[in-house]
């Protein structure tokens, strides 16, 4: 009998957290930098340099907004949206489909939630659809290939190969 | 692809960041840049060009006890509206113009009008020290203030304290001092 892959191996929600936790220290430590920096800043301004330091402080607060902006959507906001994901396929029972499964490229974006992606498992009468989550696709075998895919609320979680005659 | 429409759908977030940032320090450093009235003297000169902040860097060398600042400007930093016009402290106009504006000048204390016995008279009372000499081309602070510009007639100008002016007074003469060394700029 094959083993079973999981997707979402032990420690993933804790490696998830933890790079969470990371992704939101930089986003908070590019704020703090760039306030401290417009602050400093104005700080320095007198008559004669006034024009150059608004320059300056505008410049800084809106790269360093930006930035924050661009962190935050797609870092911080993301691996929270990954974690949230992932409490909901903790629960049990699973269901297992067999078949020939290939993977549909087109990805899905869910509002509010994570980007996923299809697995259709042919069993010979008829083709099922499977959720995916897009970053998890590369846990997969090469596709099409024979396999149990076990899933949780109609996503994937776990697979195991089958050989053709099973 | 997936990539660019994460970017677009992102795009109004830093649109809006962009407008709001830039409002936000704009507000800030016009506070910055300002003082109320009683902590700031302010010259206005009604010529043709006058070097800000060159000028307002130079008086700011000395300033007297209680002022943070000193705003030196040309008129048409006021175009919109001539409250700050008529509450400042020094005003650099042309002879000619006066007359036009004598409402707006005190006359010159004591000290002034007995060390500049040719002041300009206005209102019976002399009022202006002459800042420009459009025969000689000199004047004062020459190097920060164009009083005429090629190919115009040159005029005298003239300095005058403001009529409503919080610095021209026996408890406060910060404008009388700020004036002297405006007098004495090269």
């Amino acid at each position: 009998m094959d083993a079973i892959t999981e997707l979402y191996p032990a420690g993933t929600a804790a490696r998830l957290e933890k790079q969470n936790r990371i992704w939101r220290a930089i986003t908070a430590g590019v704020a703090f930098a760039s306030l401290a920096a417009c602050i400093v800043l104005c700080v320095l301004t007198g008559t004669a340099n006034a024009a150059a330091m608004e320059l300056r402080v505008c410049l800084i607060s809106l790269l360093g907004g930006w930035t924050v902006i661009f962190l935050y959507t797609h870092f911080v906001t993301g691996g929270k949206r990954q974690l949230a994901h992932l409490s909901t396929l903790s629960e049990e029972p699973r269901k297992a489909v067999t078949g020939t499964v290939t993977l549909d490229a087109r990805r899905i974006a869910i509002r509010g939630s994570i980007t996923v992606q299809t697995l259709l498992v042919n069993d010979g009468t008829q083709t099922r659809r499977v959720s995916i989550s897009a970053s998890r696709t590369k846990a997969l075998p090469a596709l099409p290939a024979r396999l149990t895919v076990y899933t949780v609320h109609g996503y994937a979680v776990a697979w195991e190969a089958k050989d053709a005659a099973s | 692809m997936r990539h660019l429409k994460a970017f677009f759908s992102s795009v109004p977030k830093y649109l809006l960041w962009a407008v709001l940032s830039t409002l936000f320090w704009l507000w800030i450093f016009t506070i910055l840049n300002d003082a109320p009235a009683e902590k700031k003297v302010t010259l206005y000169a009604d010529v043709p060009v006058l070097a800000d902040p060159g000028l307002s860097v130079c008086l700011e060398q000395d300033l007297p006890e209680g002022i943070r600042m000193v705003r030196a400007h040309s008129f048409s930093y006021v175009m919109f509206g001539d409250a700050a016009l008529t509450g400042a402290d020094i005003f650099i106009v042309k002879g000619s113009d006066a007359e036009r504006y004598r409402e707006s000048f005190a006359p010159l204390p004591e000290a002034f009008a007995k060390r500049y016995p040719d002041a300009l008279s206005v209102n019976g009372s002399p009022s202006g020290i002459r800042v420009f000499d459009a025969e000689t081309g000199t004047g004062a602070a020459c190097s920060y203030i164009t009083y005429a510009e090629p190919g115009t007639a040159a005029e005298d100008y003239y300095l005058f304290f403001g009529a409503e002016s919080l610095h021209c007074g026996r408890q406060d003469t910060a404008a009388y001092r700020i004036a002297e060394l405006f007098l004495q700029l090269p």
